[in-house]
């Protein structure tokens, strides 16, 4: 155990905070997504050019061959430098490595990196929620192509991507997880029609999308046939660590915010207002070190496994906690801002259901990690 | 950076439970933690004998020179077993101060021989401003420590000893005779108190761990309807809660066990504020829902589970509450932005 930096290390935090102190833009991020996307994304672009992000991908795909604990400097750093909010794509970019072919990853791997092309990921559908194996999205072999006829939801930055990471079933005798297939699908391809639906706060954060006989090349499918349930639990283990999703630095942001309006609104805030602002903030203490620690566990290569439904339970935990106090704080309807906190609050919803609901991560902890007997069908 | 426990360290958290393990068998019965008298001497002379009591002071003033972790990993064995020993007490909080508050070097040395050393809290079993009117871990033949007004730790005898029945048999407080003592303000004493939030957390974290493997165990074993009562979701979601529960505690309380021992001031208590009020909430939590999880034998005394709870609840308020680390917590908060 020890928590200083390496010299390496060091090196590379020196170098961070010198670069994060010439870019992070003046302006504040804007609160509504048709403006805060492209500004987003013009950041992690900026960023991947600086050479920040991707920061434990081998080179030749365009990363910095760098590991988990350089992430863990990166994602400190931003939430100290308060740079904008990172796209939560960063984990779409691991079943592209871990699976794919060469050929797919020198294809697609650099400018998903690089945010030139935005992905997106199909799992979910109408039918098929938690129950993801319950998907009937099919894609069937014809010649040299794939065609692919379903109806997937929920699907996040949908109306912003290139392509989509896509689930579909290639074998429908076989049962539920097996006889699942995962591919890459261009939005653009004929057939495909996406539609934007509405978060509760006003924002097209995500869409539909219909499969109407779209026929893709048969080397858009990753992987072998049949690895996409293997597939589809290695990206939510990615998708359910706060560092990959690059939350952390934007929960500290939240927590600033409404430190700054507390201490704008009152000298000698009273005991029950430190108390709660003081909860916040040991709330994202433990998930930095949590975060720590499941990095520096994962510096040894392995990927993440079930524990990861730990990370996504407490990251969840603090953006509740972090909303709920911003409420708190947040009484007086004539404060500027109130209705934008509320927004955020009712994002914060969201936690605890995308990425497999809190009920599904229990699931996860008491069957795969404390082995209790699965529940009767 | 890495996060990881030493190899060492894991020999020690293994050596630490299996010597609880021999002492204070499972069975869910408290005779042999609330006998007192005898096993706890056992168990205390053990632990000094392995030099696990002088772990946080250096070799040259006659401990072993570990590292807060090292204490932390037996603190949270300690903390497993419900071993009703003065660990937190004397092994780390008031080693930490004796070591960091400039106390008499021949205590230290004593400290590290066995010799059991409360530190002087006030009534609320928070820092004492002004005077210290209770000895906390305390056993008898204790002697007490606290930060004199000029900052300095100091050892006093305990004179006027009244044993207060509180709510945790296991470890013990006593009112003494009213002893002076100041406000931790120098650096020294605010990393000793630091290192105290943090030396209670293992434990707490401990006692969360205990509860959930002891509730893990029985729901595989326990049938209802004709099956176990962890095949019920119900019953799977409050072990899922425990789990996380106790993750996040060891995840805040290793890494404050690095920061206040190593890292500037302000860090060190950062870290070590948000380890003691995380691990204390979360292991009242954790003792309640694992009582839940027994039925009806988790709230009797033939069971030990309301000995864990009573532990937690003391460490939980030992060193100023959850309230103390929240509000500093706050503080520094506030002074950033
Ligand atoms: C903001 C947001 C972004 C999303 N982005 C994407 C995306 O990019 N791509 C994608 O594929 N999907 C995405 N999703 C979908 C998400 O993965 C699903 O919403 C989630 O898995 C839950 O499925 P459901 O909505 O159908 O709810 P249901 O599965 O119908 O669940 C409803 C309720 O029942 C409970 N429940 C269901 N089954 C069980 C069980 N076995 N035990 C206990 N309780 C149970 C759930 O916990 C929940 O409370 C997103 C969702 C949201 C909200």
């Amino acid at each position: 155990m020890d928590l200083r930096d390496s010299p390496e290390e060091a090196r590379f935090r020196g170098r961070l905070c010198a670069w994060l102190k010439e870019n992070v833009p003046a302006d504040p991020e804007p609160a509504v997504l048709a403006e805060r996307w492209p500004y987003m994304r013009a950041f992690q672009q900026h960023l991947y050019r600086g050479g920040w992000v991707a920061l434990s991908y081998p080179e030749e795909v365009g990363g910095q061959g760098l590991g988990p604990m350089e992430e863990a400097i990166l994602s400190e750093e931003l939430g100290r430098a308060n740079a904008p909010t990172l796209l939560p794509l960063g984990h779409l970019g691991r079943p592209l490595l871990r699976y794919g072919t060469g050929e797919q990853r020198r294809r697609y791997l650099p400018p998903l990196l690089a945010s030139d092309e935005i992905w997106c990921q199909g799992f979910s559908e109408p039918q098929a929620g938690s129950d993801l194996a319950a998907l009937r999205t099919r894609a069937v072999r014809e010649d040299d192509a794939w065609v692919l006829n379903g109806h997937k939801t929920w699907t996040s930055y949908g109306v912003f991507a290139d392509f989509c990471l896509l689930l579909a079933r290639t074998d429908p005798d076989a049962v539920r997880h097996r006889g699942i297939s995962a591919f890459i699908v261009p939005l653009s391809a004929p057939g495909v029609t996406v539609r934007p639906i509405v978060l509760a706060n006003g924002d097209e954060e995500f869409a539909e999308l219909f499969l109407d006989d779209v026929r893709i090349p048969a080397e858009n499918i990753l992987g072998r046939p049949e690895d996409g349930w293997r597939i589809a639990m290695d990206v939510v283990n990615y998708e359910r660590g706060a560092v990959e999703t690059g939350y952390l630095p934007k929960f500290e942001r939240y927590l600033s915010e409404l430190a700054e309006f507390v201490k704008t609104r009152t000298s000698a805030p009273d005991r029950a207002t430190l108390r709660a602002l003081g909860e916040a903030a040991a709330a994202l203490e433990v998930l930095r070190m949590h975060c720590l620690r499941t990095l520096s566990d994962r510096a040894s290569g392995a990927p993440p496994g079930p524990e990861s439904s730990i990370d996504k339970l407490l990251m969840t935990a603090v953006e509740q906690k972090l909303m709920a106090l911003s409420l708190s704080l947040l009484t007086d309807t004539a404060v500027p801002g109130r209705a934008e906190w509320f927004d955020r609050y009712l994002y914060g919803r969201a936690g605890s259901i995308y990425g497999g609901s809190a009920q599904i991560q229990r699931n996860i902890l008491a069957e795969r990690l404390l082995g209790l007997p699965r529940s009767p069908a | 950076m890495h996060f990881a426990l030493s190899e060492d360290q894991r020999v020690l958290q293994r050596t630490t439970d299996e010597i609880c393990a021999q002492l204070f068998a499972v069975s869910p019965v408290g005779d042999a933690r609330a006998d007192g008298g005898a096993l706890r001497a056992k168990l205390w002379s053990k632990l000094a004998e392995l030099d696990l009591v002088g772990l946080l002071v250096p070799e040259h003033q006659g401990g072993a020179g570990g590292s807060l972790t090292d204490a932390c990993v037996v603190a949270e064995a300690l903390g497993r077993h419900i071993a009703p020993v003065p660990y937190v007490g004397t092994a780390i909080a008031a080693a930490a101060l004796l070591r960091f508050g400039d106390g008499p070097d021949e205590s230290l040395a004593r400290l590290c021989r066995g010799d059991a050393y409360s530190v002087l809290l006030d009534g609320g079993l928070d820092d004492p401003a002004g005077t210290a009117t209770v000895a906390f871990d305390w056993v008898d033949g204790a002697l007490g420590v606290a930060l004199s007004p000029d900052g300095r730790a100091t050892v006093h005898d305990l004179v006027d000893v009244d044993p207060i029945t509180d709510v945790d048999p296991l470890h013990r407080l006593a009112r003494v005779r009213p002893v002076p003592a100041g406000e931790a303000s120098g650096d020294g004493a605010r990393r000793a108190r630091a290192v105290a939030w943090t030396g209670a957390a293992a434990l707490l974290t401990g006692l969360a761990d205990g509860a959930l493997r002891q509730s893990v165990d029985y729901a595989r074993e326990r049938e209802q309807y004709d099956r176990p009562i962890g095949s019920f979701q119900a019953v799977k979601h409050l072990c899922a809660d425990m789990l996380f529960d106790v993750e996040t505690s060891r995840s805040i309380t290793y890494g404050a066990s690095w920061a206040a021992e190593h890292a500037p001031i302000d860090e060190a208590e950062r870290v070590a504020s948000a380890a003691k009020a995380h691990a204390g909430a979360a292991a009242i939590r954790v003792c309640e829902t694992g009582i839940q999880v027994l039925g009806g034998i988790g709230v009797t005394q033939e069971h030990d589970a309301h000995l864990r709870l009573r532990c937690a609840h003391l460490h939980h308020a030992a060193f100023g509450n959850s309230d103390a680390p929240l509000v500093l917590l706050a503080g520094r908060l506030l002074e950033k932005v």
